[in-house]
C-alpha cells in the first residue's frame, strides 16, 4: 500500500490536481513549490480534509545542487516516514515561444530544467533504493497538440522519456520503477462542457471527448495501482493521441 | 548530352565533428557529391590535417574551424565566415557530441552538465547560428545526428540519452518553427556504430548489443553517412520533423 509521496512542482494548479488523488487515497504528500504564497495557493484549492495530509515544502532559495536537493529530499522523507512516489512536475511550457522571446537563453533554459529533472530524481532514487521500493513519476503534456494551441515543450519532453527509459533500467534490481505519464486534450474547469473543444480536437478522434484537468489528473491512479510493475514506459492519457516519441 | 550532376554541386554543408566517424564520413560523401565543406572540430589537429588531404586528393573544398560548439561567440562567427567565404549554407549536420557515462544514482552535476551543454546547447548554437543564413535563401536542410540512447534508453547513460532525446524535441521544435521558412529539420539516430565511440566498450556489452539486433553487426560510419545525404538532399524534399532510426533492427 502506498503511504507517502514528494510532488516536485512548478505550478499550484498542477501541483492541487496531481496530488488531490493521492490524497484521496490517504496517501502523505510532501509538494515542493516556489513560494509560501504558491504554498498558501495550494491548501486553500484543496479541501480541508484532504489539506490536512499536505505537507507544503519551500526551497526557493536553495540552488540547485546535487547536496543541496538532497537534502530536501531525505528532510521530506524523514518526514513521511518513507517514500512511496516521487513525482517530477515541471510547468508545461510553450518552448516555441520561449524561443523566440529569447533565443540567446533558450539553451540555459533547457538545460536548467533538464538538470533539476536528473537532481531531484537522483535525490529520490537513492532514497527509494535503500528501502528497494518505490515509483516514480514524470509528468508531461503531449508536445503533439501545439496546433490546438496548447503548450508544447517537445525538447523537455523528448529528454525526459529518453531519461525515464535510461533511469528505469538501471534502478530495476531494487524493485523502483520509472515511468512517464503524458496527458492529451483536456481543458479549464471554467469551460462548462467538453462540446466547445470536440470540433477543435478532431484531427485524432471524431469529436472526443474532453476531460476536466481534475478528471484527466485521476489516470494517475493507473500508476499508483500497477506502476509496481511496470517501468520505462510512457503512459498516455488522452484519445487518439498518437506517440510523441517518434 | 548531359552530364551526371553530383547532387550537392554548387552547395555548401557544414559539419559539426567534423574530423572522426559520421562526421569525417558525411564530409568525404558529401565532397564527392560535389559540396564545399566547412567543418568544426575541438582539438584533434592531426584528424584535421588528415582530413584536409583527403579532401584536397578527390579535389574537394574543405575549410576547418578549431573551436567549440558550446561557444555560440565562436560558431556564430564561424558560420559568418562560412557565408562570407562561399556565399550559402545548404546544409548543416550538427554531429559533435560527447559521452560521460555512469550509473545516474552515481553521476556527478560536472558528467551530466557536460554532456548535455555538448549535445544539446552546442546544437541550439549551431542552428541559431545557420538558420538566418538559410531562411535568406529560402531553403536549407539541417540533420542533426541523435541515437537510439534518445529513443529507447540506456544504462549509464541517463546524461546521453536525455541529451540525445531533447536533439529529437529540438529537430521536431525547429521543423516546426522554419518549415515556412523553406528549411528542414530531420535527425538519424545510429545504433551501434564502428567508431572512436565504442572505445572502451567490454566485449560482453557488445555481445549483448549484437544479439539484441537483427544484423547481428555494427553499423559503419559510411552507412549512416548515406542517410545524413538521403535525408539532405531532394529526394527527401517532403521529410522534415522526422527521425530516421539506422540501428540494425536493435531490440530494446
Amino acid at each position: 500500500m502506498l503511504k507517502s509521496a514528494y510532488l516536485y512542482a512548478e505550478d499550484v494548479a498542477l501541483a492541487s490536481e496531481l496530488c488531490r488523488p493521492m490524497l484521496e487515497r490517504g496517501m502523505t504528500v510532501a509538494v515542493q513549490l516556489g513560494d509560501p504564497a504558491q504554498a498558501d495557493r495550494l491548501l486553500a484549492e484543496l479541501p480541508e480534509e484532504l489539506g490536512r495530509s499536505c505537507m507544503p515544502v519551500i526551497a526557493a532559495d536553495h540552488p540547485d545542487s546535487i547536496d543541496n536537493i538532497g537534502e530536501i529530499v531525505e528532510r521530506a522523507s524523514e518526514s513521511l516516514q518513507g517514500l512511496d512516489v516521487y513525482i517530477h512536475a515541471a510547468s508545461w511550457e510553450d518552448e516555441a515561444s520561449l524561443l523566440n522571446k529569447d533565443p540567446e537563453g533558450f539553451g540555459m533554459h533547457i538545460e536548467r530544467r533538464l538538470r533539476k529533472l536528473f537532481l531531484y530524481c537522483q535525490a529520490a532514487g537513492q532514497i527509494m533504493v535503500r528501502l528497494r521500493k518505490g515509483q516514480m513519476i514524470i509528468p508531461l503534456l503531449s508536445d503533439v497538440l501545439h496546433a490546438s494551441g496548447f503548450p508544447s515543450s517537445p525538447v523537455y519532453n523528448q529528454a525526459a522519456i529518453a531519461f525515464v527509459r535510461s533511469l528505469a533500467k538501471e534502478l530495476s534490481p531494487f524493485s523502483v520503477t520509472v515511468n512517464a505519464l503524458e496527458f492529451g486534450y483536456c481543458r479549464d474547469s471554467d469551460f462548462p462542457s467538453s462540446r466547445q473543444w470536440r470540433k477543435q480536437f478532431e484531427i485524432f478522434a471524431l469529436r472526443p471527448h474532453v476531460p476536466e484537468f481534475r478528471e484527466a489528473a485521476q489516470g494517475i491512479g493507473l500508476l499508483l495501482d500497477y506502476g509496481h510493475a511496470m517501468s520505462g514506459q510512457t503512459i498516455r492519457l488522452g484519445i487518439g493521441i498518437p506517440s510523441s516519441t517518434i | 548530352m548531359g552530364g551526371y550532376a553530383p547532387a550537392f554541386a554548387g552547395q555548401v554543408a557544414v559539419v559539426t565533428g567534423i574530423t572522426r566517424g559520421i562526421g569525417r564520413a558525411t564530409a568525404m560523401k558529401l565532397l564527392a557529391q560535389g559540396a564545399a565543406v566547412a567543418g568544426i572540430y575541438v582539438s584533434n589537429d592531426e584528424a584535421a590535417m588528415s582530413l584536409r588531404e583527403a579532401a584536397e586528393s578527390i579535389g574537394g573544398r574543405v575549410r576547418l574551424y578549431k573551436g567549440s560548439v558550446d561557444d555560440p561567440a565562436f560558431v556564430r562567427s564561424m558560420m559568418e565566415d562560412v557565408y562570407t567565404t562561399f556565399g550559402r549554407i545548404d546544409v548543416l549536420v550538427n554531429n559533435a557530441g560527447r559521452t560521460q557515462d555512469q550509473m545516474a544514482l552515481l553521476m556527478t552535476e560536472e558528467q551530466w552538465d557536460a554532456v548535455i551543454a555538448a549535445n544539446v546547447k552546442g546544437v541550439i548554437h549551431a542552428s541559431q547560428a545557420a538558420i538566418p543564413y538559410m531562411a535568406r535563401q529560402r531553403s536549407g536542410c539541417i540533420v542533426n545526428v541523435t541515437s537510439v540512447s534518445g529513443l529507447y534508453g540506456r544504462e549509464a547513460q541517463t546524461n546521453y540519452a536525455a541529451s540525445k532525446g531533447a536533439l529529437i524535441g529540438l529537430t521536431k521544435l525547429f521543423a516546426r518553427l522554419h518549415a515556412a521558412d523553406g528549411i528542414r529539420v530531420c535527425a538519424v539516430a545510429p545504433g551501434m556504430i564502428d567508431t572512436d565511440m565504442l572505445t572502451g566498450l567490454s566485449e560482453s556489452k557488445l555481445e549483448d548489443f549484437l544479439q539484441h539486433t537483427l544484423v547481428k553487426r555494427l553499423g559503419t560510419a559510411e552507412e549512416v553517412a548515406d542517410a545524413i545525404l538521403y535525408l539532405a538532399d531532394g529526394r527527401s524534399a517532403y521529410a522534415t520533423g522526422q527521425v530516421l532510426k539506422l540501428d540494425g533492427g536493435f531490440l530494446r
